[in-house]
């Protein structure tokens, strides 16, 4: 009797101490990663130049090595001539990098540089699928010998084990956090084309984008940002700080009030309303401006300060998409971002698609209406009027 | 002696109703409190009653108000839910969800939004198409089920069917959903109360009191107690046994059907609160039963909640699903009890 | 209250359970059906408590057709217990009892009266239980579990008492009690009983009526010495039956048939 109690009690402390280690890990986890991703920021630029100098020194000229971010090193004998990119971001770096004519299959949502569309409707490059959605048939059907995914997208890295399975080689850029990741990634690609040069020429001309808008950003000012992926009833989704979009908050001179967060956090309204955020951004998903503000302006998102001056940003379509790829037009994205939160002293990018939600959207009444921005500006007074 | 048993069986519903409302309503004035910015309790309480605090508090207090009466409510429906569907299986394993629900809802809901995604942006109708799915699932389910012979194992069966078709269909729908909206994860109906507003509560509170009076007009209850002995035993006692069967499943449904609308799919609740109230109690009268699942899914649903939000103070990654909660802390309380209860 | 069954017939799908039987029990009397194992004995008690209805023939109840009473009317007025309990739930005894009273409770009425605990409470001394009431029904032996089945079938103060096997499970002592109270219930009551048996040496002491069963058909009826005196046991069960009397009570025993072929 006494070991069965001995035996019961173990067990739900076991089932107890589980439940702890699972929170514990969770609370824990997040931490660390956070702690890994600020180290990255420092380490990674030293390790690419570092791995371009031995490249050129050291290996011999027709072998070709790369490391890719899953830390595989991957080599060629020759720079490839069929490759199929798996992510919009990718396709941009390639067209950037002038291997327009090496690329073979997109993605559907590959859309930038306006090229890839002619040639893909021209059929001369296939589409592979959606971005979350490759067709595995599909991309070896085109008979590639290098398939480019993002290390930080699921379905691209289950193709892995399938491509390499019929010799197809695949590259995995990273799950990029900030400007330095995306250099990386420049770069290796450059160096599996033999084209280093245009590479660092591109890389030039983005460091020098963001320099001047570093150089005018108001140091003592700093507006709260809120960032929602998508409409309010889809869940209070925002961007952590070790995301892509906190580096871009960052440096285009706000704070993320989400910054403490790592990824894509679920956030509550509570969150929202005691940091009070300057700037409200919300990824549009392709619906209805009309629809969206008014439901904006029915939660209590219109309780903030953002909505109250008139500073909720409905961002869609181009402008989403440079503001979440992590590319070429990265100088563009912290361009536009400060555009957004520093009206008054950027001129507003040569983007479509941002929209301005304000006050008076959350009676909607009669007069309630949206205006599209067709032109190539954020215009200083788009509105809603009551 | 039956007369003294059943005086000492109401003393103890009577103060089980009273220890669970208590722990129920200390649980809601905590989860007044906790939050991304924690207001103490008699703060909390003194701000609500007076109205003599700052806006921010008010506005906060106010978003904290309607959340935690969501997760009570959902709590609550969740539980009874779970109470009629053991009752009318007689099987102490079976949760809300066998009937299916909870997958047509979300197949109707993505199909709603393949038609038109900007449904996503208007909750209301939202919630309505979701609530409308659900109980279709429950019409398919009962449908095959009475077409099959309308025992409760043909109900049971129906429902296990309509379930795995309707999440086959619904994974193939987000699918397609994953590239319309250009999102990699598409959560929907996730369990979670962190985007609740005010205007949410009467889709949940209109179902939960109609279900309840329902429950109590129709003497479901009593109905279900003369089943636990058998079909026969109770319609020899004037029960229609398939009328009751159906009513029930309909109720329960309806119940799940409007918390998986608002609040997305919370499980746990519905098996742990019946569970946690017959260990309680010690039998399962249902009478007794539903009330107090009732408070016990509240309790749980609630002390989920709160647990949700302080992991978010102190994690990286934002709010947690409610269910996944739910699992973590009720599984060990569960565990607890089934041992305890075992051993008596 | 008088049951009359005319030229009942009733079938699960191919399988004839019960075929054309004709019955007449009077008030305050017991009808003991007995006969082989699937000879249509629960049936027939199903279909008088009108938990199936019959494919042909027609029941009266006082002359009335069963059909045309009202479901509510039949849940007060007849009893029909089920030996075969479910108990996957956990549920006391006093808990099934009392599921007895729920016809009897008001509109909205959503506990039970003090008048249906004291009912219970007799009941439970009758049947010496009371020690059992709030027991779990799974924590029951076969026997004090027999005994709870009749005091819930008992606490509805039928009209018309139908038991199944009243006798299984139950020992020797209990046995007599069991029917004892029975015959008294219905003598006091004015009630009328049919109790499906396999112990026909029961069945001859408390029987008021026997009708034996085989294959659906009711082979012989009469009082239990007649009935079971006859040739027609015998080639019903296969096995001898022998009429004893003892002191004023003449008491049936089954014998196996090759007794003689022992002796001899
Ligand atoms: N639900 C059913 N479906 C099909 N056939 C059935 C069903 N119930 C009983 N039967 C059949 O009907 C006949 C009569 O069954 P019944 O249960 O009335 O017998 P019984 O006299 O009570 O037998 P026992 O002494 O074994 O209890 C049997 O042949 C049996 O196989
Ligand atoms: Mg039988």
């Amino acid at each position: 009797m006494v070991a069965r109690n001995v035996a019961l009690t173990l067990v739900v402390a076991l089932m107890m101490l589980a439940a702890g280690f699972g929170v514990g890990t969770y609370l824990a986890g997040g931490t660390a990663t956070t702690a890994i991703i600020t180290e990255i920021k420092t380490t990674t630029v030293v390790f690419t130049e570092r791995l371009t100098e031995l490249t050129t020194v050291v290996m011999p000229e027709a072998r070709i090595s790369v490391v890719d971010a899953l830390g595989r090193e991957i080599t060629f004998d020759k720079p490839p001539t069929r490759v199929v990119s798996l992510a919009p971001s990718i396709t941009e770096m390639l067209f950037a990098l002038g291997l327009q004519d090496r690329v073979v299959g997109v993605t559907s949502h590959c859309n930038y540089p306006p090229e890839v569309q002619q040639l893909v409707s021209k059929g001369e490059i296939a589409i592979i699928g959606g971005f979350w959605t490759p067709d595995l048939e599909k991309i070896v059907s085109l008979k590639p010998d290098l398939v480019i995914g993002s290390a930080g997208t699921l379905p691209h890295l289950k193709l892995k084990e399938s491509l390499e399975q019929v010799g197809i080689k695949v590259f995995y850029t990273r799950a990029a956090s900030d400007k330095y990741d995306v250099y990386s990634d420049i770069r290796a690609l450059a160096k599996i084309f033999r084209v280093e040069r245009v590479a660092e020429e591109l890389i030039n001309r983005i460091e020098a984008d963001i320099k001047s808008v570093e150089t005018s950003i108001p140091k003592d000012e700093k507006p709260k940002v809120l960032v929602l992926l998508g409409p309010p009833a889809w869940g209070l989704y925002s961007a952590g700080g070790n995301t892509f979009m906190g580096w871009l908050i960052r440096t285009a001179g706000g704070v993320n009030i989400a910054d403490k967060f790592t990824g894509w956090p679920v956030l509550d309204y509570d969150f929202i309303l005691l940091h009070d955020p300057d700037v409200i951004i919300i990824s549009a998903m392709g619906l209805n401006y009309t629809t969206l503000s008014k439901e904006i302006g029915e939660t209590p998102l219109a309780l903030t300060k953002a909505f109250k001056n008139g500073k909720v940003y409905l961002v869609d379509q181009e402008a989403n998409d440079i503001l979440v790829r992590p590319g070429p037009r990265l100088g563009l994205a912290v361009r536009m971002l400060a555009s957004i939160l520093f009206p008054d002293i950027f001129e507003p990018p040569k983007t479509p698609v941002v929209y301005r939600v304000g006050e008076g959207t959350g009676s909607f009444s009669s007069a309630g209406t949206t205006i599209r921005l067709s032109t190539v500006e954020i215009l200083p007074r788009i509105v809603f009027t009551t | 002696m039956a007369y003294q048993i059943a005086r000492i069986s109401k003393t103890k519903f009577l103060l089980l109703v009273l220890a669970l409302s208590s722990l129920l309503l200390l649980l809601a004035v905590v989860s007044l409190s906790v939050g991304s910015s924690m207001i103490p309790p008699f703060q909390a309480l003194y701000c609500l009653a007076r109205a003599e605090c700052s806006e921010t508090t008010r506005l906060i207090l106010g978003l904290r108000v309607a959340r935690t009466t969501a997760s009570i409510l959902v709590g609550c429906m969740l539980a009874v839910a779970g109470v009629l569907i053991q009752g009318i299986t007689r099987n102490p394993l079976a949760d809300p969800f066998i009937l299916g629900i909870s997958s047509t809802a979300l197949a109707i809901l993505s199909v709603a939004l393949l038609v038109d995604v900007n449904i996503l942006a208007q909750r209301q109708l939202a919630i309505s198409i979701a609530l409308g799915g659900a109980l279709l699932g429950f019409f398919m389910t009962t449908s095959i089920g009475v077409l099959s012979g309308g025992t409760v194992l043909s109900l049971v069966l129906s429902g296990i069917a309509v379930s795995a078709l309707f999440s086959g269909v619904s994974h193939v729908l987000l699918y397609m959903l994953q590239d319309r909206l250009r999102h990699p994860y598409v959560n929907l109906l996730m369990g979670s109360t962190s985007g609740t507003l005010g205007r949410d509560i009467p889709y949940l509170a209109v179902p939960a009191v109609l279900s309840l009076l329902a429950l109590y007009a129709l003497g479901i209850p009593k109905a279900l107690n003369a089943y636990l002995f058998g079909e026969h035993h109770a319609s020899q006692l004037g029960y229609r046994v398939k009328l009751t069967t159906i009513t029930s499943a309909f109720i329960a449904s309806l119940l799940t059907g409007a918390s998986v609308a608002v609040v997305g799919i919370v499980g746990f609740i519905g098996l742990a609160g019946p569970h946690i109230s017959r260990m309680l109690y010690g039998t399962s009268d249902h009478r007794v039963t539903v009330v107090l699942s009732a408070l016990s899914g509240s309790a749980l649903a609630v002390s989920a909640d709160i647990v949700a939000r302080l992991i978010t103070l102190f994690s990286t990654r934002g709010e947690l699903p409610l269910g996944v909660v739910t699992s973590i802390i009720g599984a060990p309380f569960l565990a607890y009890l089934v041992i305890r209860g075992g051993r008596s | 209250m008088r049951i009359e069954l005319k030229n009942v017939s009733f079938s699960y799908n191919s399988v004839k359970a019960v075929d054309k039987v004709s019955l007449e029990i009077d008030s305050g009397k017991t009808l003991c059906l007995v006969g082989p194992n699937g000879s249509g004995k629960t049936t027939l008690l199903k279909l008088v408590a009108s938990l199936i209805r019959p494919k042909e023939g027609v029941i009266y109840l006082d002359g009335k057709d069963l059909k045309t009473f009202d479901i509510n009317e039949i849940a007060k007025m007849l009893s029909y217990s089920d030996p075969h309990l479910p108990r996957t739930l956990p549920a006391r005894v006093i808990d099934f009892i009392l599921t007895s009273r729920y016809p009897f409770h008001k509109a909205f009425q959503y506990f039970e009266s003090k008048d249906d605990l004291e009912l219970v409470d007799f009941l439970s001394r009758e049947l010496k239980i009371s020690h059992l009431l709030d027991r779990r029904l799974d924590q029951l032996s076969s026997g004090e579990l027999q005994r709870v089945v009749i005091a819930a079938a008992l606490a509805k103060k039928p009209k018309v008492l139908l038991l199944d096997e009243p006798s299984a499970f139950l020992d020797i002592r209990y046995r007599f009690e069991v029917m004892d109270i029975v015959k008294k219930y219905v003598a006091k009551y004015g009630a009328t009983s049919i109790v499906a048996l396999h112990d026909i040496n029961i069945a001859s002491l408390y029987c008021d009526t026997v009708a034996l069963l085989n294959k659906g058909k009711i082979v012989a009826c009469g009082p239990p010495s007649d009935v079971f005196s006859s040739k027609v046991v015998e080639e019903v069960y296969g096995v001898k039956v022998e009429i004893i009397q003892v002191g004023s009570y003449y008491v049936a025993f089954p014998l196996p048939n090759y007794r003689d072929r022992q002796h001899t």
